[in-house]
């Protein structure tokens, strides 16, 4: 026998405000998210120009991109050479930081301040400046070589150190990361710690057993979203190199930009994005199959 | 609550402020039906115009200013016309997508902005200009600054558009360092392949100290492109010629001026701009345009520097490299008003000489009186530098090598370049490997397609 469970005029009321509430938000999802992604989907299989027109030409973009595109390959070869040193240096080092930051040592809100800066630096200014910076013959870095008899290399001219100067440039500015690690190592109860010292356990033992461990759920939300991140790299190379010397820094997000934005490829363009999405999908997906071997959570 | 409902107007009124400002969009309306005649160069015109006409413009700055008061000046004489207008930023593409799309959907202006080294060319979406031209009967080449006019005609010899100003370039170098080095002044007639004998004199330093021959401006890929006497491509644009023997001398060329230190490497140049290294005394040599040669003439003069005046160089069969950056107005297939449009494209053009002074503070006006007069006698500067070097030379110009359609065959030359002259690749080898792509490319355009369908 069933019941039909009828709304009384309460719940009725709340889900119509619950609805009502909720519709900016649906309205601004539909609008700006889901019918962007199904169309550019569709792009995929047209000679679309800016104007999001074109004929259908089914797999022909796909076919352009594996077989006749010397340049697909290529920025998606630097991408990963990005995300793989970007991602484990940014890891290691918000957490070094952050496990200072949660010390008590003197002026910690003047430090934790001066971290978090250049996280909320524009990120256009931070870029310029790190030009002058890795500028070859005027710049800091290459002065400061200069002074211990090192010549130093043309950073942003030279496709063996282009992409390494955009991930250190890229590292300075991990102020969330740290904020959130942070977070993470302070939410450890102090009485592990305690119990860690009582019996004689060193700094160093106490990060390896207990803070890491017990921080793995912060290092694996940072993992998940500084991967997601990093392989949209796009600001950085498309200030500082535009994409040289010999394309050695040109990301996936730089070229599709290009010929969806810049030759008014939309089809194309279309067609990288949704390459992008299905490897960082399938990225994301292998380290959440990995997690449940890493991370654990103290409940 | 009250709070709460203020927040939310004000959140609405600050969105629509938001939405509205997104271009500066001005309506004009008049109910004037008689309509004027505009008669300053002796033409009658204006008189049996009536209707709407929607005018959309590129620009920003100073250059967005001299659209607005130019077309401002045209509604002031046209008052039987009722005439909307938006000028679009160029940042971010936003032209390119706003017009594209509108072009291609058929709501977009009844004229448009257009360029011949810029996307338009070659397309369907703007009328054939020939039958305008020949009713009004007029002599173009008396009436329109030599050199600006060719860029318009397709290479199925449509008239796409019609020329409102162009620019190109010049040479100014720092007499006080040639004079310091004992170098003559270059004189018209020199080459890029010179540099490599007298522009020895000005390679030295290290670090901040270090000097060149010429500065990098960002016209030098498209200059070398010329270099060693050859094209880019065929003048129908049908055929790619990177794979050629002057190109391969250009490529060469460039990778001794770069690696020879006569020129700064792009690491040089990543954050000190080539204009800076000129004013500041680090580079001999530099490549000024119409566009921005009085504020470089006056920042090197307020550093103390002595500037000379030279034309740009020869290539190897002697012929002038300079490059034109062109813009100019269409008509759109779907104009209601194709007559005030033409009306609109021909003041622009040639027939009224306050708008063309209005155009002159972005660039050399297509109106030849002008160009030659007003423009031409501009002058600044200790050195008195004069515009009319830019007239001189305007019909020496090569169009933009790379705009628009042909961009993405200008980053291949640009990753050509810079495995060349950053990396030290062995130029033959380099341009092997990419010569190639480029005539893919080539093969894709839309001119090409248009061709192919006619």
């Amino acid at each position: 026998m069933s019941v039909k469970k009828t709304m009384s005029g309460n719940e009725r009321r709340d889900t119509i405000n619950f609805y009502l509430y909720i519709l900016p938000w649906l309205i601004s999802f539909f609008v700006f998210t889901l019918y962007p992604m199904i169309k550019s989907f569709w792009l995929c299989f047209t000679d679309s120009d800016f104007s999001g027109r074109g004929n259908f030409i089914g797999l022909e973009n796909f076919k352009r991109a594996f077989t006749k595109d010397p340049l697909f390959f290529k920025v998606f070869a630097n991408t990963l050479y990005y995300v793989i040193m970007f991602v484990p240096a940014s890891l290691v080092i918000s957490f070094f930081i952050g496990w200072l930051l949660s010390q008590k040592i003197r002026m910690l809100g003047f430090f934790r301040t001066v971290f978090y800066l250049p996280y909320i630096t524009s990120g256009v200014a931070v870029t310029i400046m790190w030009g002058w910076i890795f500028n070859s013959d005027y710049g800091l870095i290459n002065y400061l070589l200069s002074l211990v008899g090192i010549t130093g290399p043309k950073w942003l001219t030279d496709k063996r150190t282009a992409m390494i100067a955009i991930v250190i440039m890229s590292l300075w500015s991990i102020g969330n990361n740290i904020l959130i690690m942070l977070a993470g190592i302070q939410d450890i109860p102090a009485t592990y710690f305690e119990s860690a010292r009582i019996d004689g356990a060193s700094t160093l033992r106490q990060i390896f057993s207990i803070t890491i461990p017990l921080c793995t759920p912060t290092i694996f939300f940072n993992l998940v979203v500084g991967t997601i991140g990093a392989f949209q790299i796009f600001n950085q190379p498309y200030i500082l190199t535009k994409g040289g010397p010999v394309d050695s820094t040109r990301t996936v997000a730089m070229y599709l930009y290009s010929n969806a934005f810049e030759y008014g490829n939309m089809g194309y363009g279309a067609t990288i994005s949704w390459c992008l999405f299905v490897i960082i999908m399938f990225v994301t997906l292998i380290i959440q199959g990995t997690s449940k071997h890493w991370v654990f959570y103290d409940n | 609550m009250r709070f709460k409902k203020i927040l939310a107007l004000l959140l609405v009124v600050f969105m629509l402020c938001i939405a509205t400002s997104c271009d500066s969009k001005k309506t004009v309306t008049n109910n004037n039906t008689k309509g004027t005649e505009v008669s300053d160069d002796g033409t009658k015109s204006g008189s049996k115009l009536s209707g709407k006409l929607e005018i959309w413009a590129w620009g920003s700055g100073i250059e967005a200013e001299a659209r607005k008061e130019a077309i401002e000046i045209f509604i002031k004489n046209h008052p039987e016309l009722e005439i909307t207008y938006s000028i679009i930023p160029t940042e971010d593409s936003a032209w390119d997508q706003k017009a594209s799309a509108a072009l291609a959907a058929g709501n977009a202006a009844d004229v448009m902005q257009m360029s011949p080294d810029y996307f338009g060319m070659n397309t369907d979406y703007y009328i054939d200009l020939r039958p305008y031209v020949e009713a009004e009967g007029v002599n173009l080449d008396e009436v329109i600054t030599p050199g600006m006019m060719d860029g318009y005609y397709d290479t199925d010899g449509k008239l796409e558009g019609f020329p409102l100003l162009a620019n190109c370039f010049c040479l100014i170098y720092n007499k006080d360092m040639f004079d310091e080095y004992g170098v003559p002044y270059p004189q018209d007639g020199w080459t890029m392949e010179d540099i490599l004998d007298w522009g020895k004199a000005f390679v030295g330093g290290e670090g901040v100290n270090k000097t060149y021959a010429i500065a990098k401006h960002w016209v030098t890929n498209s200059v070398m492109v010329y270099a060693g006497g050859g094209k880019p491509y065929s003048d129908d644009l049908t055929t790619s010629y990177f794979d050629s023997p002057e190109i391969l001398k250009s490529l060469q060329l460039y990778q001794k001026l770069v690696q020879g230190g006569f020129m700064p490497t792009d690491a040089a140049q990543t954050s000190i701009d080539a204009s800076t290294l000129f004013i500041s005394g680090k580079a001999a040599m530099y490549f000024v345009g119409g566009m921005h040669s009085q504020q470089t003439i006056m920042d090197a003069e307020e550093n103390g520097i002595n500037i000379g005046i030279a034309p740009m160089p020869r290539d190897a069969n002697g012929k002038e490299i300079n490059i034109q950056f062109a813009t100019g107005w269409a008509i759109t297939k779907t104009s209601k008003n194709p007559d005030a449009a033409w009306q609109f494209l021909k003041e622009s053009a040639y027939a009224n000489d306050e708008m063309a002074i209005a155009t002159c503070k972005s660039g050399m006006p297509a109106n030849k009186r002008i160009a030659e007069t007003y423009y031409a006698n501009m002058t600044y500067g200790k050195c008195n530098f004069s515009n009319k070097i830019f007239v001189d030379h305007m019909q020496n110009t090569y169009i933009f090598p790379f705009g628009g359609t042909l961009a993405p065959a200008g980053d291949i030359y640009a990753t050509m370049v810079s495995a060349i002259v950053d990396d030290g690749q062995d130029a033959a080898e380099v341009q092997a490997k990419y010569a190639p792509q480029i005539a893919e490319e080539f093969s894709k355009f839309k001119f090409n397609t248009k061709r192919g369908a006619n």
